[in-house]
Order: structure tokens, then sequence, then C-alpha cells
């Protein structure tokens, strides 16, 4: 489970801190930070696996527009119960604000406070599980995590599964009208695109990797989820596959590209995908607005699954939410406030409702709560806010 | 298939609310709305009483809605004094009475949730413990028993769906007994 993310000189985030649980629910305005906090996660994810350079995933743009700083630290905390507590380090450092260089003169992971992986911009040092002996050497790329290149062995485990808690990590910013229901030949998607315009292509390495996700997420939505759904199936045309789905129909079912279906029918399918995936690997899932393009009636049962699946053990979930049904159910007990001035840093608030401002003859919905604005029953001060906001920018 | 919301679950909180649902699950194909208490926002005794009254209310305004399921802790002060302080307020707002055969049912484990967990899972792996119905076993496990945590939940909703409640097994807290004959009441209700 990711336990803490901190971020130093990242967009909005100036030395910010972020505490997470098997579920997490980042609430705030516009604007705030919480689709960043998504977006982070995201960009380590593909740093960490080798998927990106530094170059593509930090260009200057990432700096803080108010930090005249050239370096970015960020870190993740992580908690596997059979390896401990690891603590993942990156430091970059960008030649100058209107160059698109940049090198990773850091990038360290502990475990248990003992070092795993230590590099720099020379070198890497590479220990072994019992975190004893000589490490190995490697020459460091200044581009490409070292973490990414190192190949699996039987004395490497802790840190591969280290590694494997971000490859089964899935990011989902959904965009239904972009999603495409052809995947190409060449396509591989082991993870999709955080907007799931790949969704194809990712549901056809599903079935070849994974059948079992793809029964589970058919299953699901057949039986409830999305009326009338039977199952998906890929027809081949030339050296693409177009994906379609079965709707019970009499005398037969009918078919539907996947991109004939409603935003919202494309949502929900994706959803039950990632879900399924999540829950097979023990991952993390990570969805910014889930209950976007949903109808009424499918938001609440799709988070109080959510909610199941994070506090049953199932799989680790961080939301952010807008919607008044999802703010309602979760906030209270899973909120963390993000508050941010126009211009300055997002900082990070756990919600703690308070036993007077929710006495049950005069109590106020959290949602309404926070559409007037009044986060002080949310055990939020906003004095503190404004105070720590407003110091923290004059420090740049 | 109909989407219509067929139940409205009130629960304390997400542990009663996983059981009930492990339960109707089983049942099959019902759709749950569920009202549990956020926590934070005040007592969980007041919210099952407020928001199970309110929602019988609903019941009897619109057409749809086929049944309230409330779960409330008996925590020592006598079921029956829990479910007489719900039919008060019933009978005070003109809204019948209690019963799960008209889908209203209000289940009162004793001493708690945590009674009937214990006795679900020691019976499901099948190393049965003594369980009684006035210890708190939410602050303190029976002996030799480790704690029930989140993962229990659903399972032993689900467990107690498998069972008859003509031929329970001896030892059975009686409130579970009664409970499990009221849900069944209550399925058959809501599916008429």
């Amino acid at each position: 489970m990711f336990v803490r993310l901190y971020a130093d000189n990242y967009r909005c985030f100036s030395a910010f801190t972020l505490e997470l649980s098997s579920l997490s629910v980042l609430l705030g305005s516009n604007g705030s930070g919480k689709s960043t906090v998504m977006e982070l996660f995201a960009k380590l994810r593909d740093f960490v696996t080798g998927r990106e350079k530094s170059l593509d995933l930090f260009p200057p743009e990432t700096l803080c527009r108010w930090d005249k700083r050239i370096e970015q630290t960020i870190e993740v905390g992580l908690r596997l119960e059979e390896h401990g507590e690891y603590i993942y380090r990156l430091r970059i450092r960008h030649e100058a604000k209107e160059r698109a260089l940049n090198k990773v003169v850091e990038e360290t992971l502990t475990l248990n406070g003992k070092p795993l992986f230590e590099g720099n911009d020379k070198e890497i040092r590479l220990h072994n599980d019992l975190q004893s002996g000589n490490p190995v050497g490697m020459q460091a790329d200044w581009h490409v995590s070292g973490i990414s290149r190192v190949y699996e062995r039987n004395d490497n485990q802790k840190l591969i599964a280290f590694r494997k808690s971000f490859e089964n990590m899935l990011v989902l910013q959904l965009n239904p009208g972009l999603v495409s229901a052809v995947a190409t030949a060449k396509q591989l998607v082991e993870i999709p695109r955080p907007d799931c315009s790949d969704f194809a292509g990712w549901l056809r390495h599903i079935s070849a990797a994974d059948v079992i996700v793809r029964q589970q997420a058919e299953q699901s939505l057949a039986q409830g989820s999305l009326p009338g759904f039977r199952a998906f199936q890929a027809t081949h045309s030339g050296d693409t596959d177009i994906l379609e789905c079965f709707f019970e129909s009499k005398p037969k079912p009918l078919k539907f590209r996947l991109d004939e279906l409603s935003s919202g029918q494309i949502a929900l399918i994706i959803l039950e995908v990632a879900m399924a995936a999540s829950a097979e690997r023990g991952g993390v899932l990570l969805l910014d607005e889930p209950s976007n393009f949903l109808g009424l009636q499918e938001i609440q049962p799709l988070l109080v699954r959510l909610q199941d699946a994070a506090l049953e053990g199932r799989f680790q979930v961080v939301l952010t939410v807008h919607h008044p049904i999802a703010v309602d159910l979760l906030a209270a007990s899973y909120g963390l406030w993000l508050e941010r001035e126009p211009t300055g840093p997002s900082r990070a608030y756990r919600v703690q409702m308070a036993e007077s401002t929710t006495d049950e003859n005069s109590a106020m919905r959290v949602s309404d709560l926070v559409a007037r604005g009044w986060v002080s029953a949310l055990g939020i001060s906003r004095t503190v806010v404004a105070q720590e906001t407003g110091s923290a920018t004059a420090a740049q | 298939m109909p989407r219509t919301c067929n139940i409205v679950l009130v629960c304390e909180g997400w542990q009663d609310s996983a059981f009930a649902r492990g339960f109707l699950r089983m049942a099959g194909n019902l759709k749950i709305l569920d009202r549990t208490n956020p926590r934070g926002s005040g007592c969980g005794h007041d919210w099952v009483r407020t928001q199970f009254v309110e929602e019988v209310a609903n019941l009897t305004r619109f057409s749809e809605g086929r049944g309230v399921l409330g779960l409330l802790d008996e925590d020592g002060q006598r079921a029956s004094e829990r479910e007489n302080e719900v039919a008060d307020v019933l009978r005070k707002r003109n809204l019948g009475s209690c019963s799960a055969t008209e889908g209203r049912c209000l289940l009162v484990p004793t001493r708690n949730l945590e009674t009937w967990l214990y006795w679900l899972k020691s019976h499901q792996v099948g190393s049965v413990v003594s369980i009684d119905e006035t210890t708190d076993f939410k602050r303190q496990p029976p002996a030799g028993v480790a704690r029930i945590d989140n993962r229990d939940c659903r399972p032993a909703g689900e467990f107690l769906h498998t069972l008859d409640h003509t031929r329970l097994p001896e030892g059975c807290p009686s409130m579970l007994r009664r409970g499990l004959a009221q849900l069944r009441d209550f399925v058959n209700a809501v599916r008429r």
C-alpha cells in the first residue's frame, strides 16, 4: 500500500505531503492539486517501470512557477506486508527553466531504513535482499530510472516487489469520448493511458495475459452494473481488432462497437475492467472523478464496491471526487482536503468531522458544507491554511 | 433488468453494511441503496433510528421501493427497548408497525454485530467457540480467537444465507436465530 507522497517544486506542490490509507478520497476546489496527485503517481509509475524518461515526464514546465530553484524532489512511501516500509526518493535537476534538459541526480530506495538501491548522476549501487555485503555497481543513465533497468534475480526480490507495486498501479482520468474500439496488431498496451483511449488494446492484452480479469469484468457487467451486457468480442479486420460488446436481445444478441456506446456505458465498462485487474493483482487504483459520466443510480453502487475492495484489502483505492453522493458517502471517513491559494502551493489536510457540527438534528450534509466553502466543520482551519500558504509562498 | 432500488439499507457503519450486503447478495439480484452512517456523523444509534423511520416513510410514499433493512446494535440496552424506540416513532408518525413480512426489518444483534460475526466465522471454519450475548466482543475477542477484521464481514453475511433458520446449531445466539428468520421473511416480502 502506498502510504505517503511528498513532492517539492513540482507544479503546485511545494514541500507537499499527502498521507494515504487503503481508501483515500481527495477533495477540494478546482485547481487545488487533486488531479496533479494522480498525474504525479502516473509519472512515477512510468519512470520506475522504464516506460518513459525523465526528459518526457518532467519537462521544465513541471517546475513551480513561483520557485527559482531548478531541482525537483519526489518521495513515495510504500508499505508491503511481506517486506516492510519502502521509501523511494527521486531528485531531478533541470539545466535551466528555459531548456528542456534535466538529469536524475538522486534515485534511492530504502527498505526499513536500509538501502536497497542508491543512484546518482555518476553511479548506481544495487544491494541484495539481505542488504549486506558489497553492492553491485552499474553505470548511471541521466534520464532513465536505474530501478527499471534491474533484472529480476533470486537475491533482489525486495526491489522487484517495489517495482511491481508500480506495475500494478492503474491511474485513470476517463474521457470516454476519446476511447476507440480499434486496436492495431502492433499496439501492446500493458498499462492503459489515463484517458483510456487505448482501452481496446488494453483489453486485448488482458484477454491474452490475464483472461480471468476479463471474465470477472464481464460477469460483473452482466450481473447488473451494465444492464443487458453479455460479453466482449474482438473482431479481426486486417491488422486491427475491433472491440465489440454483445447485449441481450431477442431473438439473438445485438452487438455494438465499443465506441457506439454512450459515454456512461463506456465508463462503466472501463471501471469494471480496472476493478477486476486491480483485484487480481492486489494493486492500487487511482481514479480521477469516477462518477463523471455515470447516471445517478450507478454512482453509489460503484463507490460502495470501491470502498469494499479497499477496506477488505483487495486493492488500494485513491479517488478524487466532487459529486455530492461521493462526498456524502466517503468524505467524513476517508477525506483528504486539498487547499490552495490561486497561485500558491497546495496543502493537504485530513478531514475530521467535529461531532458538534454533525448532531443528527442539525446536521448538514458534508456536500452542503463543501458547496458553501464552510470547511471548518471538516476540521480544517482556514486561518492555518492561509498562514501556511502565505508563509510558503513568501519563502520562495 | 430493472434498475429500480429494491432495498434501502440503514446501518451504523461499514461493517454492518458489508455483512448485510453479503447476505442480500446471496439472496440474489436485489438493488440496494446504502444509507450507512458516515463515520463522524453523529451517534450511530441515532443515525439508524432516524434514517430507518425516514426510509419507512419513503416506502409508504413511493410505490417503487420494496423494503428497508436496518441494523442496530443492542449494546446492553435490551433488544426489546431498541425495537420499541423505533416502533414508538413509527406509531407516532402513523407509519404502521415494523414487520419483516411487510419489508420493514430491523435487526438487533445482541450484544452487537461482533457477537454474530464471531459465531458465524467460527462455524464457517469449523472451530466452534462459545459465544454469549452479553460480552462486548468489540472490545475483546473470545478467548483464543483472532480478532475479526473487515475481511470477515461480507463472508459472514454470505455464510448466514447458507444456514437454515429452523435448524441452527446449539449455541447460536438467540437474536441471530431470530434475525435469520426475519431476513428470510424480509427477502420474501421484497420479492413479492
